[in-house]
């Protein structure tokens, strides 16, 4: 047994030597919770930060806060706007509305919202409809990563770090 | 007042559901009015989706049973989407291309104008489409700052065919009403430009103060610009001469 240990101590050392020699600069992913990231919900009116693309039905000026939701704006005043609510619908980057109906992306999805009584209802949500678009399935850079452990949630981004021995590289 | 009685319209529709979804005269106002940087837009009964190489066609006349109709190859680096009438607009890094819409199920390429590597909304009218070229910025490529004008009446569709450009710093998004195209260039300000005559476009002025102009809806007498931070609302009673009164940015 005593022998067992001392091995296991031995290979320990072993590999952390290796391990100092083998830190490089490289990404690792940046987790999400799934659930919380495509959830969607209508919130207070906010300020807004980083504004995006917009899209006008009757009244209503619906923008776009550019990877956080959408927000909704009365301007049959055009001389005072007045800001009505926030959609919270993570990863947004698109809208356009008929019927009332919003049409957006969460994330990775195409969402059809419809907003009633204030309360905010999904008719329809079609997964990937905007596959291509936001994926970050590799870091933006080439060089080695860490790999990506899918029991952590999904990734939704990369940071730069220093890393011990990446399995990962392209 | 008319968006008030556009409001009301739009109210009773919305109680009239069954009555009014499948009406396709009411298609223009019911899905009210994007932007010419949109990978999304509306047009009847569909939804059309451009990622960077396809073009998605759906079916939203039932919108819970919302269903993907096709996908289709288009090209490369694929940035934007504009309706028009029984048109589709694409923008491209590398051209504009012309859908036929009249089957909205399946729009059909129809023409394409190529153009050195940049990046490229579009909007369009008619008889005409206009495309700015904008250089770098965005990792976009290429050398080029202009609005081009392109031909598309007729069979002239099926090769627009260039009939005018204005060379400009660092256009993006623009806009159309009434004669007057207005073009953002960024910090450089918003370009109203006259193109009653295709084959001469004037710069009337340049609204400049500071702020970043990235896209425009025209819509009736109100010039929804969308800016860095937020959005500014411009009365454009006189299209060639904006006013700013009201706005919402940081």
């Amino acid at each position: 047994m005593k022998n067992v240990t001392l091995m296991l101590m031995g290979t320990l050392l072993l590999l952390s030597c290796s391990n100092r020699k083998n830190e490089v600069t490289g990404y690792a992913p940046v987790y999400g919770d799934l659930s919380e990231m495509t959830g969607v919900s209508l919130e207070p009116a906010r300020t807004v930060e980083n504004g995006g693309k917009v899209y006008v039905w009757g009244d209503l000026l619906y923008q776009v806060e550019t990877g956080k939701g959408i927000h909704i704006t009365d301007i049959a005043d055009p001389a005072a706007p007045v800001q009505k609510g926030f959609i919270k619908a993570g990863g947004a980057q698109e809208v356009a509305v008929k019927n009332g109906l919003i049409y957006t992306n969460s994330q990775n999805d195409l969402v059809i919202l419809k907003i009633e009584n204030n309360k905010l209802q999904v008719v329809k949500r079609l997964p990937a409809a905007f596959g291509q678009l936001s994926s970050p399935a590799l870091p933006p850079e080439r060089g080695p990563f860490e790999c990506p452990d899918r029991s952590k949630g999904i990734v939704i981004g990369w940071q730069k770090k220093t890393l011990i021995n990446p399995a990962c590289s392209y | 007042m008319k968006l008030k009685q556009f409001l009301m319209i739009m109210t009773s529709c919305i109680l009239l559901v069954p009555g009014c979804k499948k009406g396709d005269t009411m298609t223009v106002s019911e899905s009210g009015k994007g932007g010419s940087t949109a990978r999304m837009t509306i047009s009847g009964n569909y939804l059309y989706l451009v990622d960077h190489s396809k073009l998605h066609t759906y079916d939203i006349s039932d919108p819970a049973q919302t269903l993907l109709l096709n996908t289709q190859n288009v090209g490369w680096n694929i940035e934007t989407i504009f309706p028009y009438r029984d048109k589709l607009f694409i923008g491209s890094q590398t051209g504009m291309f012309v859908f036929d819409n009249s089957n909205p199920k399946k729009p059909q390429l129809q023409g394409q104008a190529q153009h050195l590597r940049s990046c490229d909304p579009v909007v369009a009218d008619e008889n005409f489409a206009y495309v700015t070229l904008r250089s770098n910025n965005n990792g976009c490529g290429g050398t080029l700052n202009q609005l081009n004008i392109y031909d598309i009446q007729g069979i002239n569709v099926l090769s627009p065919k260039q009939v005018a450009t204005l060379m400009m710093p660092a256009p993006q998004g623009l806009g159309l009403t009434n004669n007057i195209l207005y073009v953002c260039m960024g910090t450089n300000g918003l370009n109203v430009i006259d193109v009653t005559d295709k084959t001469k476009p004037v710069s009337k002025k340049v609204l400049s103060d500071g702020t970043d102009f990235i896209d425009v809806i025209p819509y009736d007498h109100t010039l929804i610009a969308y800016v860095k931070g937020g959005f500014i609302l411009y009365n454009i009673a006189n299209p060639e001469d904006p006013q700013k009164i009201g706005a919402i940015h940081n």
